[in-house]
């Protein structure tokens, strides 16, 4: 009997190994032909997406696919988003150790642990309270300590940690709220992902400069460039 | 066969009450899913189980002989199971393990096979349906004229009939209360003598029915649609609900609900928060509610208020008003006098009744127009100096949901209309959200260029004006050359706003990107060409399709050309195809997957061993070619219709039953006739020349009648649809009796052939319209009807 006990915990430790194992090959893979192989060079941001268990952020249904190169759904009509995007949006605001960022739209907090990964500090609010309680909860499983999550409307953004040197707004809407734009500091960036949840196509990303604030569209598409045929 | 057996009132009126449920199901389903999931999701599903009627004949003909030894029994209880799981349908596509989300089928394999048990539930009542009436058929051939008017009369009054449901009923409620039906076609089908076997299963059936009417199923809207996502945000209620043959109306109201367009990135202020109005789950419009006079309407911080800050107003018309929000941006900028248009009755009646204070349609300047955008441009004769037209596509995209909703208020002939329509001074704004690849602002400018050019204008700099933001593009169209007042305007607005110009008798390269850069700059390459007056080439060369639209082809949001889709795919993956243009591939798969689906039905009967008899070529021509051929006329003349009478339901189920019932009438009429090749022949030719003529008059006609009272109309509609629908009714039951002379083991195969063809036509028809036309779906119906006139005269030359 002691025996069996002994090759039964075995067995289950062999499978807990092997599932670690897989689930780091896989992110390995992730970062290597998503990410870096699509031209992503930030080299903190690249660390912060080995670094970051993706899996730990998804449903435990859709965990399989955790390191797929799409979105995946997270319940409440929402998504995670593609891991080139992660990995796009945050190169594309040029975070440093020293930042303050906030992000709108926590989701899966998937977003936020990566940026925390880099930055000083990470504010991320979300509206959906469930969603909200989830992602908190898995960052703080994973000690990302320098994350606050806030469940909120994210119109009004974080007022009382304003200014903020970057912004990710990944819960789009047809127009972006003052506040946040208020709130950016001058030389600040703000990006926003374009598109259907599962066609993410078009990133805007919004500079701060003095009294004019600058939209430049960008095109990662999937991700070649989309150019006609001469 | 008994006497009981043969037909009788009792027995026609059963077949017409099952016909009734059959076609108010299949309504009723649509809008159930549109509800749920999106529309060209319903037409999917309903395809497919339309197939059940085609499984049917094949059912039908593999058991034909014990299915007509008992046929009594059979068609008793075959209306009983289509009672049943009609009934029953809601609740079984509910369950966790069979319900679907159409947004995860791309990209979750559980949904494919989840949308595969949808099939299958809502495949059974269509199948049981079909086979009480085939085996009605089957069974008395030679009254096939009456039964088949049964059919047809019972089809068109099913089509009124769920009309008037639509309104009293919600969609979950309505297979339920449509379920009645045919269990009380298959009490009056055995009512002249009770078989207590029978009963039985008819009180089980009342009782279930009368279960869930007690106690209605829910249905869940998928967690990707508009409202389920509004609906989580916090204290989100919905305040009103309605529904309506348009579909469900629900109003929500929640703290965080706020919508500003565009809005500048300047702009400091507040944005108001707004009730929002959805259709069947996806958003409809907001509520705007009036500030006063003194303050700025937040469209005026948007590119939508670039026609404002060029001129004041006087006469401004409103196309799609929609919730009115265009109204209110025109009510805030004192314009005295706003016509606005809007098709859906709903809307503005809700707003009247539950926003009184702030309905822009109860204000004195605003008259309200009730019909479709096209039938009021044909038909007006006034004047206005700004034509405002609803903003296109949506933020991030509409995924091509609109793909195949035929917008004829956008079509290059609704563009003359508008151009008759201002004044002197006049001009048209039109505004679209920034689509990639770009596929909107080029085919608006496509369209303007082209209406220039028949205006024999070819400066085209002069004449067109347009701004983008961030997110968005608006352009002005206007008869007169710009003004340099105009140009200041325009810089002005764009400057204080941080928009750049985009379009001026005068840019500069450099202005285009001041405030909103692009990494792609593409656009402003494709953008010029087409200015250029070369834009022939490019459009053809163009991986969309961005060339203007006509009443032809009225599809202004589809853009996938069939002939670079292998490109797109190296652009774009398998899993993000789908959603550039999901409407339209939708329609592709669900033609590809009736297509095999209904050649394995039509080719399993054929491999039956024991099936003999001659003739199937013809049988398989010939009643093919009545299926297609009947729905790609039926789809026609629903299309002109609502064109001609300006409402969608109201046409449609007025044409749809007209359709029916003078086909009924034609059907029972071959009762009187020899059902001979030269009978076949003649019908057949009289439906080819109508055909021919109609797809070269019928638009002419209805537009040079458009504006007559509607007593006219009607009577033109009665005069036009009439003739040609009662010869379309004569083919079928001719076809039938022929059969029954000369091979009765065919029959059961015809009706499955027939079954089976129809459905691949409705969605046929909607790929050949959006590819070649309306007029090519004409004449090809004409060709079918060809093919039936040659096909009976080549293989029945003895009769």
């Amino acid at each position: 009997m002691k025996r069996l006990y002994l090759l039964l915990t075995v067995l289950i430790l062999f499978s807990i190994l092997s599932a670690t194992d897989v689930f780091e090959s896989q992110r390995e893979n992730m970062v290597n032909n998503q990410i870096k192989a699509r031209g992503i060079s930030h080299r903190a941001t690249m660390e912060a997406m080995q670094n970051v268990p993706r899996h730990r952020f998804v449903p435990s249904m859709q965990r399989r696919f955790a390191y797929s190169d799409r979105p995946l759904p997270i319940g409440h009509g929402q998504t995670i988003s593609q891991p080139y995007i992660v990995a796009y949006m945050t190169e594309i605001v040029d975070p440093q150790s020293e930042y303050r960022v906030l992000e709108i739209g926590t989701g899966s907090g998937y977003q936020a642990a990566v940026l925390a990964e880099i930055v000083d500090s990470v504010y991320t609010i979300e509206i959906i309270p469930e969603l909200a309680e989830t992602a908190a909860g898995v960052l703080k499983s994973l000690e990302y300590d320098n994350v606050k999550v806030k469940a909120a409307d994210g119109y009004y953004g974080w007022e009382e940690h304003a200014p903020f040197d970057a912004i990710v707004v990944t819960a789009a809407a047809e127009y972006i709220p003052p506040p946040l734009v208020e709130q950016l500091k001058d030389g600040g960036k703000m990006v926003i992902p374009v598109g259907s949840p599962f066609r993410t196509q078009n990133l805007m990303l919004i500079t701060k400069r003095g009294d004019d604030i600058v939209s430049r569209s960008l095109f990662p598409v999937r991700f070649v460039p989309f150019t006609r045929s001469e | 066969m008994s006497s009981l057996d043969k037909t009788h009132p009792f027995q026609l009126i059963s077949i017409g009450l099952l016909s009734a449920a059959i076609i108010a199901f299949q309504l009723v389903l649509m809008t159930l899913f549109s509800n749920t999931q999106w529309y060209h999701f319903a037409s999917m599903v309903i395809s497919v189980a339309l197939l059940g009627f085609g499984a049917s004949g094949t059912f039908l003909t593999i058991f034909r002989s014990f299915l007509l030894d008992n046929s009594r029994r059979v068609i008793t209880l075959s209306m009983l199971a289509c009672s049943l799981f009609m009934a029953l349908s809601v609740t079984l596509s509910q369950l966790d393990p069979i319900r679907f989300d159409s947004f995860l089928i791309f990209s979750e394999q559980q949904h494919v096979f989840k949308l595969i048990a949808t099939y299958l539930v809502l495949f059974i009542p269509f199948f049981f349906g079909g086979l009480a009436i085939g085996v009605s058929f089957a069974r008395d051939v030679k009254n096939i004229g009456t039964l088949y008017f049964a059919n047809l009369l019972g089809s068109g009054i099913g089509g009124i009939l769920v009309l008037g449901l639509f309104w009293h009923f919600y969609p979950a409620s309505l297979p339920i209360v449509i379920a009645i039906l045919p269990l009380i076609a298959a009490l009056i089908f055995i009512m002249r003598k009770l078989d207590t076997f029978i009963m039985i299963p008819i009180i089980f059936v009342a009782i279930v029915i009368l279960v869930l009417f007690i106690n209605p199923p829910e249905t869940k809207t998928s967690e990707f649609k508009s409202i389920s996502q509004v609906l989580q945000l916090p204290d989100a209620e919905i305040k009103h609900e309605q529904p309506t043959p348009f579909g469900l109306i629900q109003v929500v109201s929640a703290p965080a609900l706020r919508y500003a367009p565009g809005l500048s990135l300047q702009y400091r202020g507040d944005i108001p928060i707004e009730d929002v109005v959805f259709s069947d789950g996806e958003w409809f419009g907001p509520i705007i509610f009036l500030q006063d006079s003194n303050s700025a309407h937040i469209y005026d911080y948007s590119t939508i208020g670039l026609p404002y800050r060029m001129n004041a107003h006087q006469n401004v018309l409103v196309l799609d008003a929609g919730t009115g929000d265009n109204i209110a941006h025109a009510l805030s900028n004192r314009i005295p006098n706003i016509s606005a248009i809007e098709p859906n009755a709903t809307i503005p009646r809700i707003l009247n009744s539950k926003y009184p204070q702030s309905s822009v349609y109860l204000r004195e300047e605003v008259s309200l127009h009730q019909m479709h955008n096209y039938t009021y441009l044909l038909s007006a004769e006034d004047k206005y100096d700004l034509i405002v037209m609803p903003t296109l596509d949506a933020f991030g995209g509409t995924s091509g949901l609109y793909a195949l909703q035929e917008r004829y208020y956008l079509t290059l002939e609704a563009f003359e209309q508008m151009w008759d329509l201002v004044d002197e001074d006049g001009m048209i704004c039109i505004s679209t959200w920034m689509d990639y690849p770009v596929r909107y602002p080029l085919r608006i400018l496509s369209t303007f260029t082209e209406l220039l050019d028949r205006q024999n204008i070819s400066d085209y700099q002069s004449h067109i004006a347009a701004i983008r933001s961030w997110g968005m593009v608006s352009f002005v169209l206007k008869k007169t050359p710009l003004t340099d007042s105009d140009v200041t305007s325009i810089r002005n607005f764009a400057s204080e706003m941080n928009f750049d110009p985009l379009q001026l008798p005068d840019i500069q390269p450099e202005e285009r990107t001041q405030y909103n850069q692009m990494e792609d700059e593409s656009f402003f390459t494709y953008f010029d060409l087409l200015m250029s007056g070369q834009g022939d080439d490019f459009i053809r060369d163009y991986e969309f399709n961005i060339a203007p639209t006509s009443e032809n082809r009225p599809y202004f949001s589809q853009f996938i050309r069939l002939d670079k889709l292998s490109q797109l795919r190296t652009y774009f993956s398998d899993h993000s195809l789908p959603f550039l243009e999901l409407g339209y591939i939708i329609i592709l798969v669900t033609l590809l997957q009736v297509s095999i689906v209904a050649i394995i039905l039509i080719i399993l009967p054929l491999l039956t061993r024991r099936w003999g008899g001659s003739h199937k070529i013809w049988t398989l021509f010939y009643f093919g070619a009545l299926g297609i051929g009947f729905m790609f006329i039926e789809i026609v003349f629903i299309q002109r219709f609502v064109l001609y009478f300006g409402n969608p339901i109201y046409a449609a189920t007025a044409v749809i039953s007209s359709i029916l019932i003078f086909s009924g009438l034609g059907s029972f009429t071959t009762s009187y006739f020899i059902a001979a090749r030269k009978s076949i022949m003649n019908v057949c030719f009289i439906i080819i020349t109508f055909a021919i003529l109609y797809s070269i008059f019928l638009t002419p006609i209805l537009k040079l009648t458009i504006n007559t009272p509607i007593l006219i109309k009607l009577l033109l509609t009665i005069i036009l649809i009439g003739p040609i629908s009662f010869a379309m009714g004569m083919p079928f039951p001719f076809g039938l009796r022929l059969l029954n002379r000369h091979n009765p083991t065919n029959i059961c195969w015809a009706w499955g052939i027939n079954g089976c063809l129809s459905v691949i036509s409705a969605v046929l028809a909607t790929v050949i319209a959006v590819e070649f036309g309306f007029i090519a779906v004409m004449i090809i119906a004409a060709l079918m009807y060809a093919i039936a006139h040659i096909s009976t005269s080549l293989s029945y030359s003895k009769f």
